[in-house]
C-alpha cells in the first residue's frame, strides 16, 4: 500500500522534471531570428546582372506635342536599345538617381524629370524582383538631404506588413565628391556646394557635352533634360547649351538650385555643422525589409 | 506507518523524483538564463556586409572610372612634372589605371557598417600620394579579344573596431569586370606615332572617341 503510493508519487513527479526540462530548455533555440534582410542585402551587393531596356519613351517624349504619335512608336528601333551590366545594388541606385525629379515648388516632386530611364527603371525592378522573391521590399532612394527638392527612389516588392519585418540598411555611392570641409561654414556655401552635386548626378557635366556634341537623338534627349531641369529651376541654359558647354549651364542650374537649398537648410537646422551632417548627396540608400516564412523565397 | 517512522534502510522512489525534479529545474533555468546570443557576432555581420558593399562601389567605381577616361583620354605624358609616370608605350593605360585607383578610393571611403558596438570600415591605399605608387595598386588587363575591361585592385584593408580596439583586420582583392572596350588591344605593332592625337587607342575606342560621335559610350539623361 506504502510502496505502491510512493511509485506513484515517484513517477509524477519524474513526468514533472521531464516537463520542466523540455518547456524550460526549448525556449532559448528559436530566440532570434538570423535577420533574413542581412542576407538579402549581401546578395544585392553581390549579385551581378543584365539588363536590357529601351530608352523609347523619353525619345516619345519631347516630339509628343508637334508629331502626336503614339506611345512606345520608338520601341522597335534597335538603336534605342541598351544593355547595362552591374551588381544588383549598383543598378538599383543608378535607377533611383536616373528617375530622379525636381519639385517645382514646395513638398516633393511628382514626377521624373524625363521619362527615357523609364524603361530602365521597369528593367532593374524586373531584375531584382526575380532574384529577391516574394516577402522582401527594397527601396532605393536618393536624396540630397531630408525633405530636399530633389528625390530619386525605386521600390521593389509589396508593401510590408506593420510588424515583424526585418530591416538592413545598404549605401552605394553616386560618383560625386563628398563636400569638401570648406563649404560647411555658412548655409549659402553649403547649399552651393550640395546643388552643384545634385545637378552633376542629375546631369553628369562631361557625358551630356559628348553627347550633345555626337548630335543625332541622344543629342535631342539631353538637351530636353536640360529643358526640364531649367524649368523647374527656373534658370536659363539656352545660352551655354548653344555652345555645349555643359559646364556653365550647370553652374547656372547649380546656383538657382543652391539658393532654394540655402534657404530651405537654413530653416530646417540651427547651424551649418549640424546640417551638413543629414547631407548624403553623393550616396544612395537602399533599404531591405523582409518578413514572413524564411524558409520561402530566399 | 508514515514514512518517517519507516525504519528500513531503503530511499523511497518518491525522494528520487523529489530529486529529478529540482536537478531537472535548475537544469533548465540555467539554459534559459544563459541568453539569446552567447556569441556576440556584430563584428563578424558587419566585416560580411562591408565586404560586400566595397563590391558594389568598387564596380560602379571602375566603370564611372572607365568612361570618363574614355571620354577625356590621355595618349601623350608631358615630360615633366607628376604627369612624367604615364609616359612609355602604354600610357592611356596607365592614365586609365590612375584613374581607376583614385575612383576606387573615393568610392571605398564612405562604405562603413556599424552593428550593435563594432564598425566595419574598408580602405584602399590611403598613404599613396605619387603617381608612380598608385599605379602599382591597380592592373587593367582586356579580356575576349578586347571587349571586356577587367580591372583588379588587390590590397584593400578592411578593419573591425569594437570601440577602440581593432577586432579584425582582413586583406581583400577585388576583381570587376566591365563591359566597356577602353583598353582594346593595339593592331598595329608600330606604336610611334604618339604625335597624332588617340593613336594610343584600340580600334572600337578609336572609332569611338577619336571620330564625330562616341557611339557606346554616349549618355543618355
Amino acid at each position: 500500500m506504502n510502496a505502491a503510493i510512493d511509485a506513484a508519487v515517484a513517477l509524477l513527479l519524474i513526468s514533472a522534471a521531464v516537463g520542466v526540462i523540455v518547456t524550460g530548455g526549448g525556449a532559448p533555440a528559436s530566440a532570434t531570428d538570423p535577420g533574413r534582410a542581412d542576407a538579402v542585402a549581401d546578395a544585392l551587393a553581390a549579385t551581378t546582372a543584365t539588363v536590357n531596356h529601351s530608352i523609347a519613351p523619353g525619345v516619345a517624349e519631347p516630339n509628343r506635342s508637334t508629331a502626336g504619335t503614339g506611345r512606345g512608336s520608338g520601341d522597335g528601333i534597335p538603336e534605342l536599345h541598351r544593355t547595362t551590366h552591374g551588381s544588383l545594388a549598383g543598378l538599383l541606385a543608378r535607377a533611383a538617381t536616373a528617375s530622379s525629379g525636381v519639385a517645382r515648388g514646395t513638398g516633393p516632386p511628382e514626377e521624373p524629370l524625363t521619362r527615357t530611364r523609364v524603361g530602365f527603371r521597369r528593367a532593374v525592378a524586373d531584375a531584382v524582383r526575380a532574384r529577391t522573391g516574394a516577402f522582401v521590399r527594397i527601396d532605393a532612394v536618393w536624396q540630397p538631404y531630408p525633405d530636399a527638392p530633389v528625390v530619386g527612389r525605386v521600390g521593389v516588392g509589396p508593401d510590408p506588413p506593420g510588424d515583424a519585418v526585418h530591416a538592413a540598411t545598404l549605401t552605394i555611392p553616386t560618383g560625386v565628391e563628398p563636400i569638401p570641409a570648406a563649404a560647411t561654414v555658412t548655409f549659402e556655401a553649403l547649399g552651393r556646394a550640395v546643388a552643384a552635386r545634385t545637378v552633376e548626378v542629375l546631369v553628369p557635366q562631361g557625358a551630356a557635352q559628348v553627347t550633345l556634341r555626337g548630335g543625332g537623338s541622344e543629342a535631342a534627349l539631353v538637351a530636353h533634360r536640360y529643358a526640364r531641369l531649367a524649368a523647374a529651376t527656373n534658370a536659363s541654359v539656352a545660352a551655354p547649351l548653344a555652345t555645349e558647354d555643359t559646364a556653365a549651364a550647370n553652374a547656372r542650374v547649380a546656383e538657382a538650385l543652391g539658393a532654394r537649398m540655402a534657404t530651405d537648410l537654413r530653416s530646417r537646422y540651427d547651424h551649418p555643422g549640424q546640417a551638413v551632417e543629414a547631407v548624403s548627396v553623393s550616396s544612395v540608400r537602399i533599404v531591405v525589409r523582409t518578413w514572413g516564412d524564411p524558409t520561402e523565397g530566399a | 506507518m508514515r514514512l518517517a517512522d519507516d525504519d528500513r534502510a531503503r530511499v523511497p522512489f518518491a525522494l528520487v523524483g523529489v530529486l529529478l525534479l529540482v536537478g531537472g529545474a535548475t537544469f533548465a533555468a540555467s539554459l534559459s538564463a544563459r541568453g539569446p546570443t552567447p556569441v556576440n557576432a556584430s563584428a563578424d555581420a558587419a566585416a560580411e556586409r562591408v565586404d560586400a558593399e566595397t563590391t558594389a562601389a568598387l564596380r560602379a567605381a571602375v566603370r564611372d572610372a572607365a568612361r570618363a577616361a574614355a571620354r577625356n583620354p590621355v595618349t601623350a605624358a608631358p615630360d615633366d612634372g607628376s604627369g612624367a609616370a604615364l609616359a612609355g608605350p602604354d600610357t592611356f593605360r596607365r592614365y586609365l589605371r590612375l584613374r581607376i585607383f583614385l575612383a576606387a578610393r573615393e568610392a571605398v571611403a564612405p562604405v562603413e557598417h556599424r552593428r550593435g558596438d563594432a564598425v566595419a570600415r574598408v580602405s584602399l591605399g590611403e598613404s599613396v600620394d605619387a603617381v608612380p605608387e598608385a599605379l602599382d595598386r591597380v592592373s587593367v588587363s582586356a579580356v575576349d579579344g578586347g571587349t571586356e575591361l577587367r580591372a583588379t585592385v588587390p590590397g584593400l584593408s578592411l578593419r573591425v573596431q569594437r570601440g577602440r580596439h581593432v577586432v579584425d583586420t582582413r586583406r581583400l582583392n577585388r576583381t570587376a569586370p566591365l563591359a566597356v572596350p577602353v583598353p582594346a588591344p593595339i593592331p598595329s605593332p608600330s606604336r610611334t606615332a604618339e604625335s597624332t592625337p588617340c593613336s594610343g587607342m584600340g580600334g572600337v575606342l578609336r572609332r569611338s572617341v577619336c571620330s564625330s560621335g562616341p557611339g557606346r559610350l554616349r549618355w543618355t539623361g
